[in-house]
């Protein structure tokens, strides 16, 4: 792997904020509507859906438990890592 | 079609007034945290690389601060204005478009992830490619290690995971049994 291959640092990083983004954006405007119509909010909506279907929440929330498992709970460095020009070890160059 | 949902507590009138000013501040909350990171992050320079020169990671602390946040977002649901919801079939409409979108751009992330782990050109002139969101989201928590020893990883785990609290494990009960 080569440095030019990791160089999407910031392309990625973007796209992965811009989705976090809409996302929020999103449900705060649905919830603004909602508010103003006394509507049930999207804490409302998504809660009574977690009422109904308990099974898929609580694998939804396992999901979200394993996902954040694997980003913090894994070493940063792997068993090999070609992080830096040069930094692989010479059997692997 | 219109019936009363949730609870037969009197409403809290200030709660009820500060719960309708938060909703109408947090899009633009959204938007002057959300922009400007996304500019910061294409802007940035020195961080092209996820070099990884110390060992952040694992860290147990942030996997049990995930887990406390969402017992928080569970719990915090007993503080409730009191407020009864009205559902119309418009509402269910709404909501049900609410929910069918959230669960489509949750795949969408997979989609990316999916593209990222298949290892996509970015673009057709360089050997650039997409990663796993996972390489993002690790490499994101490196810089903010450097950058603020943390805090905005801290924030961003708390508030996820007290939403999925909040959410996937509301605490109340279907008032008016299950509907459509």
């Amino acid at each position: 792997m080569t440095p030019a291959i990791l160089d999407t640092y910031s392309v990625g990083m973007a796209s992965v904020i811009w989705a976090i983004t809409f996302i929020r954006l999103f449900v705060s405007l649905v919830d603004v509507v909602c508010d103003l119509r006394d509507w049930p909010t999207v804490s409302d909506q998504i809660g009574d859906w977690s009422l109904r279907n308990p099974w898929l929440a609580r694998v939804l929330v396992g999901l979200l438990f394993v996902l954040l498992a694997h980003f913090v709970l894994n070493p940063l460095h792997p068993a090999i890592c070609p992080c830096l020009p040069g930094s692989l070890p010479p059997d692997h160059q | 079609m219109t019936a009363p949902i949730k609870t037969a507590r009197p409403v809290n009138k200030t709660a009820r007034a500060a719960y309708r000013v938060f909703h109408l501040l947090s899009p633009f909350v959204v938007l002057a945290v959300g922009i400007p990171a996304v500019l910061l992050v294409l802007l940035q320079k020195g961080h092209e690389f996820c070099t990884y020169t110390a060992e952040y990671l694992p860290d147990l602390l942030l996997f049990v601060l995930g887990g406390a946040a969402f017992f928080a977002g569970h719990f915090v649901g007993i503080l409730g204005t009191g407020q009864v919801n009205t559902i119309t079939d418009a509402s269910k409409k709404f909501g049900r478009l609410a929910i069918v979108t959230a669960f489509l751009v949750t795949s969408l992330i997979l989609v990316f992830e999916a593209l990222g782990t298949a290892e996509i050109a970015v673009g057709t002139t360089t050997p650039s490619q997409l990663e796993p969101i996972t390489y993002y989201v690790r490499c994101a928590i490196d810089h903010d290690h450097d950058i603020s020893g943390g805090l905005f990883t801290i924030m961003l785990i708390t508030l996820t995971f007290y939403v999925a609290g909040n959410w996937f494990w509301p605490h109340r009960t279907l008032a008016d049994g299950p509907q459509s």
